[in-house]
């Protein structure tokens, strides 16, 4: 009996917690009823009843939102004095409305005809609910071919200003997986496509003028916007360099290595070897070193480059108990007596 | 409804190659991405450089992300990849979501966990930004790591911060405490400041 009692117990904990949560999930709104469209449609109620005029309006000129004296046509014995839309609206729709107006240029006079003056061609997302009525872009895509206009980033002839517009995209272009850590790359190669979205201003946010990328640190303030370095970054930052080799040097120059272990004393006179048990050995398992030079040689140039480069001889030269630091495969143009190779292999150097 | 990108770049000296393969559908209010990314790091060090022999280890990553709006205000999304890099694979694994306080997003919560493998770490995270007043925001992160391999290094690294910004118009303050313990150092504690203004064109 209580185990049959257990999943019900647990349902309606669930429920009891939603239910007291719901106003903190957004599930319910201050008490308040955002206006229903699905519902005002399958009544049978025409959107040019509401928003009287949409039907012939332009690019420019008020929103057609409704007025309360169109609401009490219908809701003939309203229950408070206020303005309807005052509690009776999602909180972004006539920002949303307002905005779209000032940045598109969009005629809704024009969409009669090919559209027999269906709302609903463009407005597909109102039969889903209420917080999305801006059609998505690929409604536009579904009738219009602008693919050539968006090869050449000629977006104007919609978009007024689309730096200005702020709007994220919502079916083109999206910032997909790790993008924060690889922006750099797709900014470097198609700056242009970033350029149509995004003035320099909005690079310089977190990258300074001229000062290298600021790290999550420096937006300390705010925990929730996209950073590379976040947190404890520089508790991880050995481990994270190794797990993706080539990540750091998206931003970095070697020499930022280089010249922060230096100030920090890791490398230079009076430091501690940074290098944890197990990294040099006479076994494969103790010798992790070679790893972590094959994943990150610059790191290890960082320190041990020029001069110190004699350290990896002392073992790798030809013959020598380190083996061959070559990994399988390997063929180089070079001749042995050249640089680097002559450094190993001693017997070029009689040739 | 999706979507299927494919990036090739080459960055040339002394950009990395990356080459980007992605599919993205969204239904309702659940979105599902596949990546793989495939990145040469195209090492920075001089030809005649003895390091230079080592080779170019690329990384492979493979992975899915979802993202649900689980309630109006209420984002829950996940992170599931494998990086392999030099025959070795690692798993890549994060959990987030995301609790609005108010419906423009300016107080939220955050918790997430992460799972970076192959002598890799596991960390937790929260994060919290409440608007206190209509130019102040208090926001306060925290962090704990537990690395997989300690090697003297400290078996966890807790990290905190808690910062307040006042922010009007162009001006912007903000002051924070950061508090650390890390695989370089037992403890510290550091105090930052930033004072900003943008400058805007007419």
């Amino acid at each position: 009996m209580t185990a049959r009692r257990g999943p019900w117990m647990i349902a309606a904990v669930a429920a009891l917690a939603i239910a007291a949560c719901a106003g903190v999930l957004g599930l319910r709104r201050g008490g308040e009823r955002v206006f229903a469209h699905r519902a005002h449609v399958v009544g049978g109620v025409s959107c040019v009843t509401c928003h009287p005029g949409v039907a012939s309006a332009g690019d420019r000129g008020p929103l057609h939102l409704p007025e309360s004296g169109t609401c009490v046509t219908c809701h003939d014995k309203p229950h408070d004095p206020r303005p309807c839309l005052g509690c009776h609206t999602d909180p972004f729709a006539a920002p949303g409305a307002a905005d779209a107006r000032a940045h598109l240029r969009f005629d809704h006079a024009r969409h009669q005809a090919p559209t027999a003056g269906n709302c609903m061609r463009c407005h597909q997302q109102v039969a889903e609910g209420d917080t999305r009525l801006r059609p998505p872009m690929a409604a536009c895509w579904s009738c219009h071919e602008h693919d050539r206009a968006r090869d050449v980033r000629a977006c104007d002839g919609c978009h007024v200003d689309l730096a200005d517009e702020g709007t994220p995209p919502a079916s083109h272009i999206i910032h997909d997986g790790d993008f924060v850590n690889g922006h750099g790359q797709v900014a470097a190669a198609s700056a242009d496509l970033c350029g149509t979205c995004h003035t320099e201003r909005f690079c310089a946010s977190c990258h300074g003028v001229q000062a290298p990328p600021l790290a999550g640190r420096s937006v300390m303030a705010d925990p929730l916007r996209p950073a590379v370095h976040r947190a404890g970054f520089r508790s991880r930052h050995a481990d994270e360099a190794r797990a993706e080799p080539g990540a750091c040097t998206t931003c970095h120059q070697p020499e930022r290595c280089q010249g922060c272990h230096t100030s920090e004393g890791v490398i230079g006179a009076g430091a501690t070897n940074p290098h944890p048990p197990g990294w040099v050995g006479l076994t494969p398992m103790e010798n992790e070193h070679g790893r972590a030079a094959r994943r990150d040689p610059a790191a290890c140039a960082s320190c041990h480059g020029g001069a110190g480069e004699s350290l990896c001889v002392s073992c790798h030269q030809e013959g020598g108990v380190g083996g061959t630091p070559h990994p399988p495969g390997w063929s180089s143009r070079l001749p042995l007596e050249a640089m680097p190779c002559r450094l190993c292999h001693r017997g070029a150097l009689a040739l | 409804m999706g979507k299927v990108a494919l990036d090739l770049i080459d960055g040339g000296v002394p950009a990395p190659a990356l080459i980007e393969l992605g599919a993205a559908t969204r239904r309702g209010a659940v979105r599902g991405e596949v990546v793989a990314t495939y990145r040469s790091p195209a090492h920075l060090v001089p030809a005649t450089s003895l390091f230079s022999v080592l080779g170019d280890v690329p990384s492979t990553y493979g992975g899915a992300r979802a993202s649900w709006r689980a309630a109006p205000r209420l984002d829950v999304s996940g992170d599931a990849g494998v990086r392999v890099i030099d025959g070795d694979a690692a798993e890549h694994l994060v959990a987030r979501t995301t609790l609005r306080l108010d419906d423009r997003g300016r107080g939220a919560l955050i918790a997430e966990l992460r799972r970076s493998g192959g002598d890799g770490w596991t960390g937790a995270r929260a994060a919290a930004r409440v608007p206190v007043a209509a130019a102040w925001t208090l926001s306060t992160e925290l962090e704990l790591v537990i690395p997989d391999d300690a090697r003297g290094r400290g078996t966890i690294w807790p990290w905190a911060m808690t910062a307040m910004t006042w922010s009007r118009g162009v001006w912007d303050a903000a002051v924070a405490l950061e508090a650390s313990a890390s695989s370089e150092e037992r403890g510290r504690l550091d105090a930052l400041c930033r004072l900003g203004r943008r400058w805007e064109l007419p």
